[in-house]
């Protein structure tokens, strides 16, 4: 409608931010780390890879608002988790993504621990990730969940003990 | 020890190079199509400019579209050829039939618009996206009970129920002179639902609703061969990408029905339509489609009936543009508008969004559209049999002198014709929301049976259920049962209707449902925990399957005696050491047969699959097999002649019934 595109006012967009994050570097280093969680929270590949999509194309459109690689770091597990909760699969598709025979599931032993860990309730699993897998300490893992480290410490032992039973000789 | 051998494990979990490459590709496009983001300040249009603008704007858009689309309401075939028949009906009480489509644009009053200032041009992303990405949710929120699979998952409530009529309880068994085979677990006899996994006893067909592909294997005796893989049409008209949720597999004919989702258009509700003529080659015949997001659909007697639901708001509505304000129906090729006879709107009702329930039936074999009609005012459940069809949503009760019930529930009943036509011929509405499609059903009869939960704005919970005639009027009604609890499962089919509510222990109500002017409660058996799905299995029993305290609680079966309906007790339960199935949302995801004394689903998130049956001492557990897929959601069991196949978009793997080995399993790779 000519009449309205006549009243249109652009403004020139925004200086751009110097603290932007590095997205081909960002993706190099937590890739792996993001569809580890995704696959901890949903069991399964094609999920996994529906949501290592969706949280890096979210990572592209909030690059300007990460400052620094810790920062990086949590608002990727947070932004993952939330996506996990969302249960993505609904959401269109961006180009092909499929799977291989090289997931690793096909050849696990009798006495691997992942199906007992995958087999525990959401919020414990993540934890059980967090602190065994990568390392993150109670504080930490409280901050970036933003939960109080009691609970974290409970959900934790909780998990140790329900593992126990699963894995009777591993604990 | 744990942790070294966690460690190992994830270090095991590796992200295909194949995959990292094209998500680095998808994410350089995505730099690559960020926008300038433009501050745009409109002006607010006064009352006199917009009214010339529009008086112009109908005039050209009148003359347009009257010529393009003749409002006879007789009308056989449409100018571009799509509907192949349709019938004329009487209007219906309390909604009204446009005579042309200005009546239908009328009902977005748009003669004065202020538009917010600041507006962001849109880049794709949702406002959800944006503020999800800055609050921190604890992964506490979701817990295993409550993980919902992407298949027919509801809102809140999960649980599912299933009804299957006393008199003939569904095994869903086809029996051929060659080998008996096992069909998707329905709610009604003949009247089929779409699933990720389907058989014809010949060939089995899997969804891969990651790669938009059907997986066709042969199963022959328990060894299985894959034969052919389907790729399914990606793009339908502008371009949009389809995503496919299920399938049918049915007449002869594959249908994968799915939706198109984009940022910036309407989406539409998708079936795409193959023979199997030769089914290791299927023949695309042709993609048809309708507006809205997939509410159900039903296939009875060769027709697909598809139901969509789209809204439009008046602020985003233009004249000049009918897709902006009417449902739109096409082929792979071809759209057009619903016929302004074929949409009924609220006489009264004038609201700034409007919702349309596009309801179409489609005959399969021929993939072509035979009626296509629009009622206004949505739809999120349906019941359907070969008679009707019974559309209902959930709405606001904003009587404010009405404290009976927060929400109500609307009801639109379809008639089914012999050509398979629908038409639209009453509503009605009662009192609170109903769980799934199993809290209705339609006696022998024509009468609607309906339990709902309401809630009082005091907050106090209550259960009903209503019968009604077949112009929905009411007829017969129980009314604040089971105060403070919530229905988890039904069955009202027969003369006897069954329904469960639950807060701490379930009552299972049995209800005599014989005289539609009085419903009368039979019994009321108290037992802890609940069932979320109920099926008649033989001779006066009644199967349930649930949970034995809360949700969160173990995997509960029971087997009601339900011969003395004034006296029904349980007879045997067995409760799992698993919290977590499939069954307990799904109805679909279960393999019941009576006449094979089967009970099949899948559970957790660890490969499991549960086979038992069931004998005079109760509960027998035959096997724990291995299934395909490690979450339960993926998976479905099926048999074929003497052969169970745990199926899923991971591959097979099949069974001898008698002896439970294993005999083969095949793996989908790609």
């Amino acid at each position: 409608m000519f009449m309205f595109s006549a009243l249109l006012i652009p403004v020139t967009e925004a200086p751009k931010n110097t603290k932007e994050v590095d997205l081909a570097a960002a993706f190099e280093a937590y890739c792996d780390m993001v569809y580890r969680l995704a696959f901890i929270r949903t069991g399964n590949v094609a999920d996994a890879e529906d949501i290592l999509s969706e949280v890096f194309l979210r990572l592209v459109k909030n690059k300007n608002k990460i400052d620094g690689d810790e920062h990086l770091k949590n608002w990727l597990i947070r932004v993952t988790i939330n996506c996990s909760n969302t249960l993505f699969k609904r959401l269109k598709r961006r180009g092909e993504v499929e799977l291989t025979e090289n997931s690793g599931f096909d050849v696990i032993k009798e006495d691997a621990v992942l199906p007992a860990v995958l087999s525990l309730p959401e919020n414990q699993k993540i934890i059980v990730y967090m602190y065994y897998y990568e390392g993150y300490s109670v504080e930490e893992i409280a901050g970036i969940l933003g939960i109080p480290s009691g609970t974290v410490k409970s959900r934790l032992a909780r998990a140790r003990d329900k593992l126990k039973i699963k894995l009777s000789n591993e604990f | 020890m744990f942790k070294e051998k966690f460690k190992a494990e994830v270090d095991n979990i590796k992200l295909p190079e194949k995959t990292k490459a094209l998500v680095l590709d998808s994410m350089e496009r995505a730099v690559l199509r960020q926008p300038i983001k433009i501050k745009v300040r409109r002006l607010k249009l006064t009352a006199a400019v917009a009214a010339m603008v529009a008086i112009c704007l109908v005039a050209v858009s009148v003359f347009e579209i009257y010529n393009k689309y003749p409002q006879n309401m007789n009308v056989i075939k449409t100018p571009s050829g799509i509907i192949i028949n349709d019938e004329p009906e009487a209007n219906i009480d309390g909604l009204k039939r446009p005579a042309n489509y200005d009546e239908v644009y009328e009902l977005f009053d748009n003669s004065v618009i202020e538009f917010e200032s600041d507006a962001v041009v849109d880049d794709g992303f949702t406002e959800e996206d944006a503020m999800s990405d800055e609050t921190p949710q604890s992964a506490a929120q979701s817990n295993s009970a409550n993980f919902s699979g992407g298949i027919g998952n509801k809102g809140d409530t999960e649980v599912g129920t299933n009804s299957t009529t006393q008199q003939k309880p569904t095994t869903n068994t086809v029996t051929t002179p060659e080998t008996e085979f096992s069909e998707t677990n329905t709610q009604v006899e003949g009247v089929d639902e779409s699933d990720i996994v389907k058989t014809d006893g010949n060939y089995i067909y899997i969804l891969k609703t990651a790669t938009n592909k059907v997986v066709i294997a042969k199963p022959n005796n328990g060894k299985i061969i894959k034969t052919a893989t389907l790729a399914l049409t990606e793009q339908h008209l502008n371009g949009h990408y389809i995503n496919y949720d299920e399938m049918y597999v049915n007449s002869n004919m594959l249908i994968a029905v799915g939706n198109t989702y984009s940022a910036n258009g309407i989406p539409r509700a998708v079936a795409d339509f193959y023979s199997l003529e030769n089914p290791e080659a299927p023949k695309h015949i042709n993609t048809l489609s309708q507006t809205g997001n997939v509410v159900s659909s039903r296939i009875s007697n060769g027709v697909l009936y598809m139901f969509s639901t789209q809204n439009y708001s008046a602020f985003t509505v233009d004249k000049q543009n009918p897709k902006t304000y009417l449902p739109f129906i096409s082929t792979k090729d071809k759209e057009e508008p619903i016929l302004s006879s074929n949409i009924y709107l609220f006489g009264t009702e004038k609201d700034s969004s409007q919702t349309y329930l596009v309801s179409c039936s489609m005959k399969i074999k021929t993939a072509e559209f035979i009626t296509a009609k629009a009622v206004m005012g949505g739809g999120e459940e349906i019941f359907t049999n070969e008679k009707s069809v019974y559309v209902v949503r959930k709405f606001l009760n904003q009587n404010n002198d009405d404290n009976s019930a927060i929400y109500k529930t609307k009801i639109v009943r379809f008639e089914i014709g012999k050509n398979g036509t629908l038409s639209p011929i009453a509503v009605g509405e009662v009192k609170g929301t109903v769980l799934n499609q199993f809290s209705m059903a339609e006696s022998d009869d024509g009468y609607f049976r309906i339990v709902t939960t309401a809630q009082k704005r005091t907050g106090l919970k209550y259960n009903n259920l209503y019968i009604l005639n077949s112009r929905l009027k009411l007829t017969g009604r129980i009314e604040n049962l089971a105060p403070d609890e919530k229905i988890y499962s039904a069955r009202l089919s027969g003369d006897i209707g069954y329904f469960v509510t639950y807060r701490e222990v379930d009552p299972l109500f049995a209800v005599d449902l014989r005289n539609p002017n009085n419903p009368k409660i039979l019994s009321k058996l108290k037992i802890p925990g609940f069932s979320n799905y109920l099926h008649p299995y033989g001779d006066g029993l009644l199967l349930g399957i649930g949970k034995d305290s809360n949700d969160r609680g173990l995997i509960k079966l029971s087997m009601f005696n339900v011969k003395d309906p004034k006296n029904v007790t349980q007879k045997h339960k067995k409760v799992l050491s698993e919290t977590y199935a499939t069954i307990n949302k799904n109805h679909k995801a279960a393999l019941i047969s009576v006449s094979k004394n089967l009970i099949g689903f899948a559970v957790g998130y660890d490969a499991k699959y549960y086979l038992f049956s069931y004998s005079s001492k109760g509960f027998v557990q035959k096997a724990v097999l291995k299934s395909p897929s490690y979450f339960a959601d993926y998976n479905r069991g099926l048999f074929i002649g003497n052969y169970l196949y745990l199926c899923s978009y991971e591959g097979i793997k099949s069974y001898n019934l008698t002896t439970l080995k294993p005999v083969d399993s095949v793996s989908f790779g790609i």
